[in-house]
């Protein structure tokens, strides 16, 4: 392995391994906004991960992604979140079934979980980009955590997002990225999935006047 | 350019109505636009006869027996429902449930919900296939919300969330799949289309394959009601509109479905059939198991009705995990009899529910009497859908338990006995609280008499294809069950 | 032989001589942000002048424990700062300790110093004590998994061989558990140096202190040597934080053009971080007690992030 190849991979998994750390301090957070924040410096280093991709390994059509993926999920989607706290006045702090440092403990638990169990893929690949896979996967575990754990509806929704977060980022380092014409089409779902969660949040605000969604057991058996 | 046509109808339907301000008439722009779609759909189906498989658009689109039947489904029950909706619609407007305006975007997102399903069993590329299950939770999930009650609002959240987060599992599988075939394949844009995919598969790794396939089952089976992912169900399935809850019991799934189909030809050629078939087994058979506390205790009847979807979609997977001819034939034919005859009941369910304002079981008496079409197709429906004989369901039923005894595996056999005790708990169930509703002496001053024509057109419409299938199957659904199985075993 | 008697001078004359200074930095920085002039840069000079000149007040009820243990903890914290490497690769203690000996001696700094603090009897010195005990129970398997992990990248614990791989070999830098381990020494730096958010060095509240409070007791030269003390850990801290994960610019070996220049890097990199510190005090606000476990606690998992995903991607 040349030198250059081995600081072109090392690059990617040092900006991998910034995203794993912004996530865990959007698990480790209590307000809404820090969230928020830490959702978005997270898409920014997806960003710039795929544009590093893009130039390293010289395939153009990622560049496209990385254009969307800047747009989207950097400045479209957490604005449109932040509109939606101001929208509907959420002062409540984030509210959580189990306590902060218990999460912390449990997601720490859960990448150990996601580096071991890529352990043997990882082996049976080239030596390039070797953190990628198993911080994807724990991104996308870490989302479906914060999905379980959160009572907030906009909470929720961050998870959401981070687990498909988490997906494309898996795409991009196993495979660099699927054909454009699904690429496109995820970015298209990811937009239009928030935004009607976004509605349906203001709607659950107006029905039950909070966005706690432990209040949400009309419907039993 | 044949099978785009099919796309283009129903949008053209939906953006037709969105435009209509009156009722009247966007009514009748919606069952006009999904007649022509089932006309059109038949016409492909004999050219299906005729040449076995369509390719178009440089192999985007790809069109075989199991397409078509899939896509007969839909349309079929789409004009039913959109027939349905006329009716129903207009009764609750006159009640004042509703607005016009709201009414616009009710048959917007229905066409455009029809047109994302028949995308889905259409398209070649298996990437787009998941953009477009997706597009289906997201066109409904304002139909699951469409009322402003506090537990629409909640079915519709839980709906888009749960859906959501399988779905995202759904695409590590696609991932995965995409992964194996650039290996395979190479750096190519139509590494992804399941037509080519179908012929080197078994040159994939067989690990990744499996946790490929695994995925894709937990993410599709939570979209297709498999227990135990299928927790939104009954909430989104009982608290839609009647038109919108046929759809997704009848067509949804089956649509859905037909993702976890083709990925199963998919792991079948590459690591043998036994590792596929037996994950379908066990989730089909958890799916019957799981339904039957909820059928026996059930009191709001649309949700018995939800219950009895996620029992149904159980039998099919079991249908297609016993593997051998009959039961694989027996699924099939159990997808199309499921459809018809639970779309029939969820009409009968809406024209109780407009008559008696309720969806408490306890509160209806004597339906008999103040519905008499919708009793009596209730009550034949409600024979049809625990496998009563003669009807549709009993036919395929019996083939799938056919099938199911006459492989020679041990565990089948023992799937299938457990199988028997399920669907003799569920017909007690049924018939029990059903039939309360059916006879008795109306309570209260309820005025006697039909919802309206067209309701009862799509009643009778959908009665047609029960009682047909019970007693004769026409020779092009004959042809295309057995291309099926030949597609499913020649894997 | 020459050689052996300057490099350890020149490292006590800078970690002895600059510490005040860096503190008197630090808060003339926060000072001018805050739109305030600020005391000078030496006035921390001037107040150990001050204090090494008054008498010292000892109480009554204290054992030979209280009496002691300024001149423990400030010549345990002397020690460490002839096991670092400063301005040169070669580091002068380096066949008696590595980084294991340097995490003991700051242990047993700490410790003498919350012994202290019960030793007096006061209520507001035990607080601080257990205090203190509290934040270092979790900072330090952080600092040490941190060390660890960098230990591992270049398979040695000598500070001495570590610092002169990374300093040759860069691009064993760039590994990823590294930016972790790194993530989590600043944590742990924070916490132990005892700035915001986790201790606020300039309260009056005595019901808030945590490192104040333990030296609440002290008085005269006993103070001098305290403060002293807690101004080379921060500035030690800084160092090795420095050295060892941007060694860019450390002297090869004894030449004077090379100790100039290392020296002059040395101080750019130093009060860089200090200016880092002075914005991280200035844009949080204090952790109230309860939740600083939280804060130590992701440091606690980054590190220990860092050790097992260097180990797996092996």
């Amino acid at each position: 392995m040349t030198q250059q190849i081995i600081v072109n991979s090392r690059a990617i998994d040092i900006l991998a391994v910034l995203m794993l750390m912004t996530t865990i301090v959007l698990i480790g957070t209590s307000r809404l906004r820090t969230c928020i924040w830490a959702y978005a410096c997270r898409s920014f280093m997806l960003t710039l991960a795929s544009g590093l991709i893009a130039y390293f390994s010289g395939i153009h059509h990622i560049y496209i992604t990385t254009g969307i993926s800047l747009a989207l999920k950097v400045v479209v989607i957490p604005g449109f979140l932040f509109y939606i706290v101001k929208k509907n006045k959420i002062k409540k702090e984030v509210g959580s079934y189990i306590n902060y440092t218990l999460a912390l403990i449990l997601a720490c638990g859960i990448i150990l979980i996601a580096y071991y169990s890529t352990q043997n893929i990882i082996q049976f690949e080239n030596t390039f980009m070797r953190h990628c896979l198993p911080i994807a996967l724990s991104i996308t575990l870490l989302g479906f955590f914060i999905m379980i754990s959160r009572k907030q509806a906009i909470t929720q929704i961050i998870g959401l997002i981070t687990m498909e977060d988490g997906m494309f980022f898996a795409a991009l380092s196993t495979s660099y990225g699927m054909p454009l014409i699904v690429e496109l089409g995820l970015f298209f779902d990811i937009l239009v999935s928030v935004i009607i969660m976004g509605i349906y949040v203001y709607r659950i605000k107006e029905s039950f006047d909070d966005l706690d969604t432990g209040l949400l057991k009309e419907l039993r058996e | 350019m044949i099978i785009l046509l099919l796309l283009i109808i129903p949008i053209i339907t939906a953006i037709a109505c969105v435009f209509t301000k009156k009722h009247g008439i966007s009514k009748y722009i919606s069952i006009a636009g999904s007649f022509i779609a089932l006309v059109y759909n038949i016409y492909l189906n004999y050219n299906i006869y005729t040449y076995k498989t369509l390719q178009g658009f440089n192999n985007f689109f790809y069109v075989d027996a199991l397409t078509i039947l899939t896509t007969q489904i839909v349309t079929i029950v789409a004009f039913a429902a959109a027939l349905y909706s006329a009716g129903y619609m207009e009764a609750e407007l006159r009640w004042g449930k509703i607005s016009e305006k709201k009414l616009q975007w009710y048959y917007f997102l229905m066409h455009m919900f029809i047109f994302t399903m028949l995308l889905v069993c259409v398209i070649n590329n298996l990437g787009v296939m998941w953009v477009a299950i997706e597009g289906t939770t997201l066109a409904t999930t304002f139909l699951v919300g469409f009322y402003n009650g506090k537990q629409h609002q909640e079915a519709a959240w839980k709906y888009i969330i749960l859906c959501t987060v399988g779905i995202t599992l759904a695409l590590f599988g696609v991932i995965l799949t995409y992964h194996s075939a650039k290996g395979v394949l190479g750096e190519i844009g139509y590494a992804l289309n399941w037509s080519d995919l179908r012929t080197v598969a078994d040159k994939f790794e067989p690990h990744l394959m499996k946790l490929a396939f695994l995925f894709i089952l937990v993410g599709y089976g939570t979209k297709a009601g498999l227990a135990p992912m299928h927790t939104w169900l009954p909430d989104a399935h009982s608290q839609a509109p009647s038109p919108i809850s046929a759809l997704f019991s009848g067509v949804l799934i089956n649509c859905s479905m037909y993702g976890i189909i083709r990925y199963h030809i998919l792991t079948s050629k590459c690591v043998g059939s036994e590792y596929s078939c037996t994950l379908l087994m066990i989730f089909g058979l958890i799916s019957v198991i799981v339904s039957i506390p909820f059928i026996l205790i059930q009191k709001d009847y649309k949700r018995l009705l939800a219950f009895s979807s996620v029992e149904h979609i159980g039998f099919i997977a079991l249908g297609i995990g016993f593997g051998g001819m009959y039961s694989v034939y027996g699924a099939e034919l159990h997808t199309f009899n499921h459809a018809v005859t639970k779309s029939l009941l969820f009409f009968c369910a809406g024209n109780l529910f407009l008559k008696y304002k309720t969806t408490e079981m306890e509160n209806i008496r004597g339906a008999i009497k103040t519905l008499p079409v919708t009793g009596t197709i209730l009550a034949i429906g409600v024979f049809a859908i625990t496998g009563t004989p003669p009807f549709n369901i009993f036919v395929s039923k019996f083939l799938v338990l056919a099938g199911g005894f006459s492989s020679g595996n041990l565990f089948t056999i023992i799937f299938t006995c457990i199988l028997i005790v399920c669907i003799t708990l569920i017909f007690v169930g049924f018939i029990y609280n059903m039939f309360r509703m059916i006879f008795g002496t109306p309570t209260g001053d309820i005025p006697k008499g039909e919802t309206s024509k067209f309701t009862t057109a799509a009643m009778l419409f959908l009665l047609f294809f029960v009682l047909i299938i019970s007693f004769y199957i026409p020779p092009l659904l004959r042809e295309v069950l057995r291309n099926i199985y030949d597609i499913i075993r020649n894997a | 032989m020459t050689a052996e008697i300057i490099l350890p001078i020149l490292q006590i004359l800078v970690i002895v001589g600059f510490s005040p200074l860096v503190k008197g930095f630090i808060n003339k920085i926060e000072a001018r942000l805050q739109c305030r002039r600020g005391a000078s840069i030496f006035q921390p000079y001037y107040n150990l002048i001050k204090l090494l000149r008054k008498d010292a007040v000892v109480s009554e009820t204290s054992s030979w424990i209280f009496r002691a243990t300024p001149y423990v903890t400030f010549i345990s914290i002397l020690i460490i700062s002839l096991l670092v490497p400063v301005l040169s690769e070669q580091v002068p203690l380096n066949f008696t300790g590595d980084i294991i000996l340097i995490i003991y001696l700051f242990a047993l700094a700490r410790f003498f110093l919350v012994l202290a603090s019960l030793d007096t009897g006061s209520a507001f010195g035990g607080m601080g004590g257990s205090r203190e005990m509290m934040v270092s129970s979790m900072a330090e398997p952080a600092m040490i998994l941190s060390f660890f992990t960098v230990a591992l990248t270049v398979n040695s614990t000598n500070l001495c061989n570590i610092t002169n791989l990374l300093h040759n070999n860069s691009v064993l830098l760039l590994n990823p558990s590294l930016i972790l381990a790194f993530a989590a020494m600043t944590i742990v730096l924070i916490a132990e140096a005892g700035r915001i958010p986790v201790d606020n060095p300039f309260t009056h509240l005595e019901l808030t202190m945590i490192h104040e409070g333990m030296m609440l007791e002290f008085s005269g030269r006993y103070l001098a040597l305290v403060e002293w003390a807690s101004s080379m850990k921060l500035l030690l801290l800084l160092t090795i934080l420095v050295n060892i994960f941007f060694p860019w610019g450390i002297a090869d070996g004894l030449t004077f053009s090379g100790l100039i220049i290392a020296f002059a890097l040395y101080v750019v990199k130093i009060g860089f971080f200090a200016f880092l510190i002075v914005i991280v005090e200035m844009s949080f606000a204090k952790l109230r007690i309860f939740r600083i476990p939280n804060l130590l606690g992701t440091a606690f998992i980054l590190s220990i992030l860092a050790v097992i995903s260097l180990y797996v991607v092996r």
